[in-house]
C-alpha cells in the first residue's frame, strides 16, 4: 500500500474504554480525505509488532501520538510506555532518517489534560499539543483543526463531520441489526472491520 | 436515494442538539439531554424515528416512529368492536 502522501499513522491506547475516541478518530481522518495506519488494521500472531510498527511509520507522512492514557491510574499500576516508545520511533525516523520525505513528516500530540504531557516528557516541552479533554467530540475538532493548520483546503466544519460521524454511526446501526448483530457485537467490532463500513459510507 | 426519516439527538460542545438525518444544521440546541429527547419524540407522529446517541455517538435508544392504522384497520377494529 503505497499512499505515503496520504497516510496517516495512528498511535494510541488499544484498550476498549478508548475504542469509542478511535472511532472518531479514524472517521474523522477518512472523512478529511485520507488513511488512517495503525497496528490493529492486521492481525497476525506471527508478525513482531515493533516491526509492524516502524513499517507503519515509515508507510505515513502524517502521525498521531494520543498519550493521553500513559499515566498509571491506581496505586501498583506502571506508566504506559509503549506510546511514549513510538512517538520517539517516529521522531527518529523524521530526524535520522536520511530521505527528504521523511523530515516532511508531520507529528500531533492529543492529551486529554492540558499540558500533561510536558510534566510527564519534559524533553517534549517544545512541543505543541492538542487537548481532546477525552471528548470524542473534542477530538473531531483537534483533528480537523490540525489538518487545516497543514493547509489541507475545503475541509467541513468540525460539528459537520461529528453530524456525518452521528449519522454514520446511525445507518452502521440499522443495518448490522437487521443482519442479526446485537447492540454489543456492533459497538466492539473490529477496528479493520470498523474501517471498512466507513469506506462504504464516506 | 429515498429520504431517511430519522431525527437524531447529538451531543454537541454546548449541548444536546436535535438534528434530522442527513441536515446541514441542528433543529435545535439543548442544554438538556432529556429536553433533547422529549423535542425528538413530537417527531414521531410525523413518521420519524429518534435516534437517542451517547456523548461518544454510539446509539443508546432507538424509537420507531408511531403508525396509525390505515382505513382497512380502523374498519377491521371497528367490526371486531361492533361484533
Amino acid at each position: 500500500m503505497d499512499n505515503f502522501d496520504k497516510n496517516v499513522f495512528i498511535n494510541c491506547p488499544f484498550d476498549d474504554a478508548y475504542l469509542p475516541l478511535l472511532k472518531a478518530l479514524l472517521f474523522t481522518i477518512k472523512y478529511c480525505g485520507f488513511t488512517p495506519r495503525i497496528a490493529l488494521e492486521r492481525f497476525d500472531s506471527g508478525e513482531v509488532r515493533l516491526v509492524k510498527i516502524k513499517q507503519l511509520i515509515e508507510a505515513s507522512i502524517y502521525s498521531i501520538h494520543d498519550l493521553s492514557r500513559i499515566k498509571a491510574t491506581a496505586i501498583g499500576e506502571y506508566f504506559r510506555l509503549n506510546m511514549p516508545l513510538e512517538l520517539g520511533i517516529d521522531i527518529g525516523c523524521r530526524e535520522y532518517h536520511g530521505l527528504e520525505k521523511y523530515q516532511n513528516k508531520k507529528i500531533l500530540i492529543l492529551e486529554s489534560e492540558r499540558f500533561g504531557i510536558q510534566k510527564a516528557l519534559s524533553d517534549m516541552s517544545f512541543a505543541d499539543c492538542k487537548c481532546h479533554l477525552g471528548e470524542d467530540v473534542q477530538m473531531v475538532s483537534c483533528v480537523r483543526e490540525w489538518f487545516a493548520e497543514l493547509g489541507i483546503k475545503q475541509l467541513r466544519s468540525p460539528s459537520y463531520i461529528w453530524d456525518k460521524y452521528n449519522d454514520f454511526i446511525s445507518e452502521v446501526y440499522r443495518k448490522k441489526k437487521q443482519e442479526g448483530f446485537n447492540p454489543s457485537e456492533i459497538e466492539n467490532i473490529p477496528i479493520p472491520e470498523f474501517m471498512d463500513w466507513i469506506d462504504d459510507k464516506v | 436515494m429515498p429520504e431517511v426519516k430519522r431525527i437524531h439527538v447529538i451531543k454537541r460542545k454546548n449541548g444536546w442538539a436535535v438534528r434530522k438525518h442527513g441536515a446541514q444544521r441542528a433543529t435545535k440546541i439543548y442544554k438538556l439531554k432529556e429536553d433533547a429527547i422529549n423535542n425528538a419524540i413530537t417527531y414521531r407522529k410525523l413518521g420519524f424515528t429518534v435516534v437517542v446517541h451517547k456523548k461518544d455517538a454510539s446509539v443508546e435508544k432507538w424509537i420507531e416512529p408511531l403508525t396509525l392504522p390505515n382505513n382497512g384497520q380502523v374498519r377491521r377494529m371497528l367490526h371486531k368492536v361492533a361484533s
